[in-house]
């Protein structure tokens, strides 16, 4: 087919020739070298090798021996997989505190893409903070970083600071401290901090789940009173952990931070109103909790607050980049 | 939750039902991987064996914390950073960099394929030389000789067929930056095996 199209050299034929035979050439420039290989012997040759050479490379792989599945199937027979409890707990959190004290508050620090989540055992400051950090950007080493010259600042232990960077893969890391060592709110709001200033950076979504998770904060904050009918012991470890989880709250503001979801192990949700489905979320198992009419008192005015405020907050976003409303619950009953 | 972003429906039903234990699917998902696996692991280390124990411990890693994966990138991009990162652990444990920048490529027996070319191969023809067999392993020792980088393009793109897009999200690379990658890759990849072969051509003449 004859075109006016600008006739190509040599050289700028071969430049397009891999991507003519992946087929990825618009149309124009598919009939300039087409129009060229009609004329041109050497490089019709050329093409012509060059599409041997792409056969060829694909045949160059190789089917892994079979030993390699009957191996793997072979010994998975006598490992046990990592439980929801080990992942959580075993590696992370040594957190028999969590279901023992009645103080516990889980933060989770939801991103998109990335999750933070952070333990503070507000009955016995001394008791120290156990941070799990997920990242699941897989190439942030700068978060793996970040992270371990917190935990390095805060005093976690050498131990610690090394499985931060030794954990098996680039997307989990984990820290734990030891009690005695951290203060917890100063622990958890400097490794938040840097966790968050870092996966800012490694994410560009970031920002506006901050502009939401900021208004959700304040609605947090200015809930005084939990309206838990189900459970009066959570209703006073939510009173317990009010304040410093407000003061938390409060620098996390100013430090541009998202949190979306505060909640407690143990609570027994009244019946009805919602579902319940368990899912996995970073390195934990939840409970994720769907209300259906909206009239469930969920942590009272929280669950209202941050229904009500969904729709602006969707139209204030770009479609696709609002995290939505989850309330996560840690199953955290194991005692 | 969005766990089914990335993957077929029945890709994620069988991560989801390995991540409760279930080998069967987890079977599946190694028939599936193995070939990305043991190629990849095979490209970084130096021994046909340690790239059977490394591809084997890649897929216990994969089995005991399955239940980490989250579905918010693709599952085949995580089991390559699996992979990658148990052959960086073990190129550090092994403290052996320096020598193991060479990958390992064998005939069909599962002998080493060297680069000198066999006697074979020298009394060939110019016409034979395009023939299957020797062709491939052409093309083998041309690979092999290529920086890791375009090797790693080439086997993720060329040998197993995987998208720009899912290579992208493998190796953290803009699109652009992949095509760019592979087509140096490729072209190089061709100027080596012309090298190698003008010089057979050389000796036989």
């Amino acid at each position: 087919m004859k075109t006016n199209l600008k006739p190509l050299t040599c050289e700028k034929a071969r430049e397009l020739m891999f991507d003519y035979i992946d087929g990825e050439l618009r149309a124009g420039d598919r009939l300039r070298l087409e129009n060229h290989i009609a004329e041109c012997e050497a490089c019709k040759c050329e093409l012509s090798e060059r599409s041997e050479m792409l056969r060829l490379i694909a045949s160059c792989g190789e089917n892994p021996p079979s030993e390699l599945k009957l191996g793997v199937m072979d010994k998975i027979d006598n490992i046990p997989q990592e439980t929801a409890a080990e992942r959580l707990r075993g590696r992370i959190l040594p957190m028999g505190a969590l279901t023992a004290a009645a103080a516990a508050v889980m933060i989770l620090v939801v991103g998109r893409g990335f999750i933070f989540g952070g333990v503070m055992n507000d009955a016995k400051p001394d008791a120290g903070v156990q941070v799990l950090m997920t990242a699941d950007k897989y190439d942030a080493p700068e978060v793996a970083d970040e992270a371990a010259d917190v935990g390095n600042a805060s005093g976690f232990t050498a131990d610690a600071v090394k499985e931060l960077s030794d954990a098996d893969m680039v997307n989990n890391v984990v820290t734990a401290a030891p009690a005695e060592n951290v203060a917890a709110p100063e622990a958890a709001e400097e490794y938040v901090y840097a966790t968050t200033t870092a996966l800012k950076a490694a994410s560009p979504g970031y920002g506006l789940l901050f502009d939401t998770a900021e208004v959700y904060a304040s609605k947090i904050s200015a809930t005084n009173t939990v309206d838990i009918e189900a459970s009066d012991s959570i209703s006073e470890m939510y009173t317990a952990t009010y304040s410093p989880v407000d003061a938390m709250f409060e620098k996390m503001r100013n430090r541009e931070t998202a949190i979306l979801v505060c909640l407690a192990d143990d609570l027994k949700l009244p019946e009805g109103d919602h579902t319940t489905e368990t899912v996995y979320l970073g390195t934990s198992e939840f409970i994720h909790v769907t209300v259906e009419d909206g009239s469930i008192t969920l942590f009272g005015d929280l669950l209202q607050a941050l229904e009500s405020d969904e729709a602006q907050y969707r139209a204030a976003v770009p479609e696709g980049d609002f995290t939505g409303l989850d309330i996560f619950m840690l199953t955290g009953a194991e005692n | 939750m969005a766990f089914t972003q990335f993957n077929t429906p029945d890709e994620d039903a069988l991560i989801k039902a390995a991540s409760k234990g279930d080998k069967d699917a987890f079977s599946r998902i190694v028939s599936m991987y193995e070939r990305l696996v043991y190629n990849t692991v095979k490209s970084k280390v130096g021994s046909i064996d340690d790239a059977m124990d490394i591809s084997q411990e890649v897929f216990i890693k994969l089995w005991r914390s399955i239940g980490r994966y989250r579905g918010d990138c693709r599952f085949s991009t995580w089991v390559y950073k699996v992979s990658i990162n148990t052959c960086l652990d073990f190129l550090r444990k092994s403290q052996a960099n320096d020598v193991l920048q060479m990958p390992v490529f064998t005939d069909k027996d599962g002998d080493e394929l060297t680069f000198e070319p066999s006697d074979d191969s020298i009394t060939a023809s110019p016409e034979r030389l395009y023939e299957q067999n020797e062709a491939v392993r052409m093309v083998r020792d041309g690979i092999a000789r290529l920086s890791p980088e375009q090797r790693e393009i080439i086997l993720l793109r060329d040998i197993e067929g995987y998208t720009y897009d899912e290579i992208s999200e493998m190796l953290q690379l803009e699109i652009g930056t992949v095509k760019s990658r592979l087509n140096r890759a490729r072209s190089n990849l061709k100027l080596i095996i012309e090298r190698s072969r003008d010089g057979q051509w050389i000796a036989h003449e």
